[in-house]
């Protein structure tokens, strides 16, 4: 038995590809930084799905969380890492490649 | 995945959010009005010194009400993004233009009020060239503002101070008295903030406070 060609979907960055994420990721790409709150309403999640998809990017070392206090109150700002920025990078490349070879 | 990501339309969006509510559009009818109060004050009060200060005091008002608004109501219930240097850019361009712009309607001014004789410029009344000259500054540098900070109201704000000044010069002449000049100031300011109390209405509806995060 023969393993069939490898398929740039094959090689896809499964934690990035996930839609919630992709837009999580995709906006922090263009910004510097945001705090929890603007990610929530820009992306319309909630406070648990953010907080556990921001933990795995966390955990993956693409998303640096700076956790603060702003009087008695904390304050969460996340920015992307250099290794996020070449993963989602790596990730676009991928996915144009998919889809370029996708006959009209 | 039936949503198409768009990079630049994510983060086009998300830098228009800092103008949604509405803040900036009240902070610039504030300033509007307080030049309809000025106008007013002028009729009835002779001090010199209480007017400046009731002036002063009234642009305070306006920069405590923006920095208030946003510190303590608007941005906790928004959150807060930097923007880098696509925020710069757009910030830098948008102040070095307006500021520009400002200067060159300064000169001009100068340049024809040293042409001035009996309070005419070549024949046609001064106060006739400052108004032009107002008017297509303010167009001016609201326009280049709205334009790089892609804060489209800001074009209805210019309108409305670049319509101000050719409206008191009629008021005054319609009615031959300066006592209802206030007024053109005063409805061009109050279409302007009651654009704003709108805007940061809906805000309020749509972005609780968030429980927990500052």
């Amino acid at each position: 038995m023969t393993t069939p060609p490898a398929s740039p979907l094959d090689e896809v960055d499964r934690l990035i590809h996930e839609p919630a994420r992709l837009k999580l990721i995709a906006l922090l790409y263009m910004l510097e930084s945001a705090d929890f709150t603007f990610l929530m309403n820009q992306t319309g999640m909630t406070w648990g799905n953010l907080s556990s998809h921001m933990t795995k990017l966390e955990e993956a070392g693409y998303l640096e969380v700076e956790k603060t206090f702003k009087g008695r109150r904390p304050n969460t700002m996340l920015k992307l890492t250099e290794q996020g920025r070449q993963a989602f990078q790596e990730y676009r490349r991928q996915m144009t490649q998919f889809f370029d070879e996708v006959p009209d | 995945m039936s949503e198409k990501i768009n990079l630049k339309e994510l983060q086009r969006k998300a830098w228009r959010s800092i103008f949604q509510d509405g803040l900036w559009d009240i902070f610039l009818g504030l300033l509007l009005l307080n030049i309809a109060v000025y106008t007013l004050v002028n009729e009835y009060v002779g001090n010199d010194d209480l007017k400046l200060a009731l002036f002063i005091g009234g642009e305070i008002f306006a920069f405590l009400f923006l920095w208030v608004g946003k510190r303590f109501i608007t941005v906790p219930r928004m959150g807060k993004a930097k923007f880098g240097q696509f925020g710069k850019v757009r910030r830098s361009k948008a102040k070095l233009l307006s500021f520009a712009s400002v200067l060159v309607g300064l000169i001009v001014f100068l340049i024809l009020e040293g042409f001035s004789e009996n309070g005419q410029i070549a024949g046609i009344p001064r106060v006739y060239i400052v108004a032009v000259g107002w008017t297509f500054t303010a167009m001016l540098v609201f326009g280049l503002a709205g334009y790089f900070l892609d804060f489209n109201r800001l074009y209805l704000i210019g309108a409305m101070y670049a319509l101000s000044f050719p409206l008191d010069i009629i008021v005054r002449d319609l009615w031959q008295t300066e006592r209802w000049a206030f007024l053109a100031y005063g409805i061009p300011a109050l279409i302007v903030l009651a654009v704003g109390a709108y805007f940061l209405l809906n805000f309020l509806q749509k972005y609780p406070t968030v429980q927990g995060e500052a």
